[in-house]
């Protein structure tokens, strides 16, 4: 078993396998060895970390994923995500950013990308005014930029 | 954020509360009670808001009307509020939630409306703009193109960050097949390259940045090959004579065309007139070359002519070859600073040797060598030639064909043999025999480094240049292989037995045979987007990467003698009874222009005020041209200087740009200086014309470290998203500097080997386009 320690001075303990789900802390237990010592993960807190640790439990018997992509076409068309990841990942939206943010500092690859994917997917097929709607974003062109934007940008509408 | 009032219990900021909250009502712990909370999406608005303005305005009459209503409030409640608000705030998180749904359980929908407003924005988050750069990369990585655009759309933040992305735009290219490899690139019609699309259109407004070129021109490639699966139109254009056409080149403003009648002729490529007839040569021209408004020709007159494109007139006369000069190429200067410094001539003769000559520059002053009429060219004349560089001997018959990028030359001979020579020193490195007949084209490819070489054997071979071994010998042709052309995927052979053939430039394999033609083979186009072949009879078009046969451009034609193409336009030399004339082929109609195929109406190389002849110009001129969708091969395309820069530099870009990339923009201000350097060098070596047989004096005095610049071209080229730490630089790099690519159009004549091609970049960026 593993113990964490979060931001907000929560522990976790967890399978060491469920906790080898993050890179992060499956080297930082080669480094330190076993040992009794809860690890911090200053950046999480207990809620996010609580969400993440789901996922891992979840996914601790996946096989790993294969290290070397293509990388000659590094763009991710299939946006597909798992119905269970669905499930997990359908937070609002400060939740997402922060499973992102976790994801990404906890170095889970798989996770990180149902959660840039799920971002993708809030994009996809709607409209800038719409987009805006979605992130709260104030619109910050003149109307002539718009206009100009909105020409330079519309080539691809029938593709 | 995270650091709250140091109140003792643990205080949550608004939107954790409210997050909380949120979770609350979605997850299955959530209380028996919460189910009158409507979900925002489903409750109609727009029916439920009008009652609900109108019960508000009905509250303000009744307030502002009868004031003595009020007191039904008791005052104790209303006091009571500040208390409850100081009270509520120092509750634990999960408290509050009980408290904030219980209240929310007895408020009416106006309320919960009211507080969703409230609440959902709290809880919005702009992903793009918020996460660390290489996350919203990630998240743009799974953007289709169409969405990628409409997010460009959405702010200024987003689409400083989309259109800043130039790796993100190159994987699209790749994606879409488009990315050609930087030495193929370099060999682009220059409409096709990325310096074209530097430039916004001329009325582009002033607050904001320019699109990235990589996604203008993903665009444009898009377009163009969308267009070329269309019927093409035809203009046609008489030449008046019945001669054969030995050589032609199409820019976006000239088609230069010349015959066996010694004379050289420009047309428009738009409206077919007649724009110059050159005439000096006192034998037919069997190879030319033209660069900006600066055209070479060779001819059985043993001369080699530069002629002034935009004047008409003949300006340096070059003697040395002892008999008729076969082919040339103009060599562009060496990728990031290597050599040539400038641009060269190199040209082969059927006196078995070859000689490099500078490229006189525009406003040059004439040169003439004496004597170059029949039989009495002075032996010592090339050494008093400031122009002449050095003379290649060592074939034993005539030379045929060449390509030459860099330093590196090839040569096919009728000596059976190809010889590779490092043109910086004259020395031959490798004599490459193992054709049993003469050898008639040559090819370089400098991605594998490699060339190859066709011959009337009916074979092709490939040979590494590093070795001088050969690594295939292509077999399949039944007779002459007189024209060949490599493209990082394909090496196409086209041959006299009536059939093209497509191989792996890597295996040999034969990949596809192209018949359909009913004789040899005699011109032939190939470059990224198409594969077009003339033959007595007809000029067809195929798909070489499907190996199929896509349409026929012009039947029932006598020879087509030479067929050339730029951007969305291809042009064709060919006899029709005893008449010979010119077909432009122009692909994309008026309405699909906008900007965006090639500009019509830039009559630009004969507009431009070039000044006097120094690189600067070159690079001026290019990116005058660039804006006008480029013009012909070899256009200076070195780094658009940030100084120099259409865009407004200083203020909008910066405000997005980090701090980290101001190093960027430092060491690229620093390369500007060392580019002002280059060009006094140059001009010195115009004053003091370099010796016969020696080599140049800035060559040693170069103070670049290739090998240096090399390492850290390298480390730039990584993609950021590959790295685990963010790296900013490609965002400024992606709008501060961008590359030249350049430069040669596939081969116009056919004496020189189709992928010759002298391509350079800047030293700086050029390589971001280099991967």
């Amino acid at each position: 078993m593993v113990t964490l320690t979060t931001s907000d001075n929560e522990t976790f303990t967890v399978d060491k396998k469920v906790a080898e789900k993050s890179v992060l802390i499956k080297n930082m237990l080669e480094d330190v060895g076993e040992s009794d010592q809860a690890i911090p993960l200053p950046n999480v807190t207990a809620s996010v970390l609580k969400k993440v640790l789901e996922w891992c439990e979840h996914h601790k018997d996946d096989p790993a994923p294969p290290e070397n992509e293509d990388k000659d076409d590094t763009r991710k068309r299939t946006t597909d995500i798992s119905e269970w990841d669905q499930k997990f990942i359908a937070v609002d939206q400060e939740m997402l950013f922060e499973i992102i943010l976790a994801a990404n500092y906890l170095d889970i690859k798989a996770l990180l990308d149902v959660g840039c994917k799920t971002v993708a997917n809030m994009i996809k097929g709607k409209s800038p005014e719409e987009i805006r709607k979605l992130f709260n974003i104030v619109n910050d062109f003149t109307p002539e930029e718009e206009a100009q934007i909105k020409k330079e940008n519309e080539w691809a509408e029938d593709r | 954020m995270s650091e709250g009032p140091p109140s003792p219990p643990p205080p949550s900021p608004p939107r954790k509360k409210a997050r909380a909250l949120h979770l609350q009502t979605h997850g299955s712990t959530s209380g028996p009670g919460l189910h009158p909370l409507p979900s925002p999406s489903n409750s109609p608005p727009p029916s439920i808001s009008e009652p609900a303005q109108a019960e508000s305005s009905t509250v303000t009459t009744t307030y502002s009307n009868s004031p003595p209503e009020l007191p039904i409030l008791p005052l104790q409640t209303l006091m009571s509020l500040p208390m409850l608000l100081t009270q509520y705030s120092q509750l634990p998180a999960a408290l509050q939630t009980h408290v904030l749904l219980s209240l929310l359980k007895l408020s009416p929908l106006s309320v919960l409306r009211a507080t969703d407003g409230f609440v959902t924005p709290a809880l919005s988050r702009d992903f793009l703009s918020l996460l660390p750069t290489e996350l919203s990369l990630q998240i743009l990585q799974c953007l289709d193109l169409r969405s990628l655009l409409r997010c460009c759309r959405v702010c200024r933040n987003w689409r400083d960050l989309i259109d800043g992305e130039a790796p993100l735009w190159r994987s699209i290219l790749k994606h879409y097949k488009l990315w050609f490899e930087s030495p193929s690139r370099a060999s682009l019609p220059p409409s096709m390259r990325l310096s074209a699309h530097l430039r916004p259109p001329a009325n582009y407004l002033p607050t904001l940045r320019p699109p990235n070129p990589y996604k203008t021109l993903l665009r444009y490639r898009l377009r163009l090959q969308q267009a070329l699966t269309q019927c093409p139109s035809q203009m046609t254009i008489p030449l008046l004579t019945q001669t054969v056409v030995t050589c032609l080149q199409i820019s976006a403003t000239r088609i230069v065309s010349a015959s066996d009648d010694h004379t050289i002729h420009v047309h428009s490529p738009i409206d077919g007139a007649l724009l110059q007839s050159l005439q000096g040569h006192s034998g037919g021209v069997w190879a030319l070359q033209f660069v900006h408004n600066t055209l070479v020709s060779g001819s059985t007159d043993r001369t080699v002519r530069v002629w002034d494109l935009r004047t008409g007139t003949n300006t340096h006369v070059f003697a040395g070859h002892t008999s008729t000069v076969r082919c040339l190429q103009i060599v562009e200067k060496g990728d990031n600073g290597t050599w040539p410094r400038r641009r060269m001539i190199i040209t082969g003769s059927r006196d078995n040797s070859l000689r490099l000559w500078y490229l006189p520059r525009e406003g040059d002053a004439e040169y003439k060598s004496p004597g170059t009429g029949e039989g009495d060219t002075d032996r010592d004349e090339p050494q008093r030639n400031p122009y002449h560089v050095r003379l290649f001997a060592g074939h034993t018959s005539a030379v045929r064909a060449l390509a030459a990028r860099g330093k590196t030359l090839v040569s096919g001979s009728y000596d059976c043999t190809v010889r590779v020579w490092d043109m910086s020193t004259g020395e031959c490195r490798f004599v490459l025999s193992g054709h049993a007949q003469k050898v008639y084209s040559v090819a370089l490819d400098p991605i594998r480094e490699r060339c190859a070489s066709g011959s009337m054997d009916g074979t092709v071979r490939i040979w590494c240049l590093e070795t001088g071994q050969c690594l295939h010998a292509l077999t399949g042709h039944t007779s002459l292989v007189g024209l060949l052309s490599i493209r990082p995927n394909q090496l196409i052979s086209a041959a006299a037995d009536s059939t093209l053939r497509v191989w792996s430039p890597t295996s040999g394999d034969l990949l596809h045979t192209l018949t359909g033609h009913p004789a040899a083979i005699t011109c032939f186009l190939h470059d990224e987007f198409r594969v077009l072949s003339g033959s007595e009879g007809s000029l067809k078009m195929w798909d070489a990467d499907k190996g199929e046969w896509r349409r026929d451009l012009l039947t029932e034609v006598g020879g087509v003698w030479q067929v050339a193409g730029w951007g969305r336009r291809v042009v064709s030399a060919s006899n029709r009874g005893d008449e010979t004339y010119l077909d432009v082929f122009e692909w994309g109609g008026e309405t699909d222009a906008d900007g965006l195929l090639i500009d019509d109406d830039a009559l630009y190389d004969d507009a431009s005020e070039v000044s006097e002849d120094s690189d600067t110009a070159d690079d001026e001129e290019a990116e005058h041209e660039a804006s006008y969708e480029g013009e012909d091969d070899g256009q200076a395309s070195r780094s658009v200087k940030a100084g120099q820069s259409p865009y407004p530099p200083a203020e909008h870009v910066r405000r997005v740009i980090r701090q980290q990339d101001e190093d960027e923009i430092m060491s690229q201000s620093y390369g500007d200086a060392e580019d002002e350097l280059d060009v006094e060098e140059d001009i010195d070596i115009r004053h003091e014309p370099v010796r016969h047989l020696k080599a140049p004096a800035h060559i040693s005095t170069r103070a670049m470290e290739p090998g240096s610049e090399h390492a850290a071209d390298e480390a730039r080229d990584m993609d950021p998203w590959e790295l685990s730490t963010p790296t900013p630089a490609p965002r400024a790099r992606s709008f501060l500097g961008f590359t030249g690519q350049s430069l040669r159009l596939p081969s116009a004549s056919s004496s020189i080997a189709g992928s010759s091609r002298g391509s350079r970049g800047n030293r700086r960026w050029g390589d971001d386009t280099e991967t």
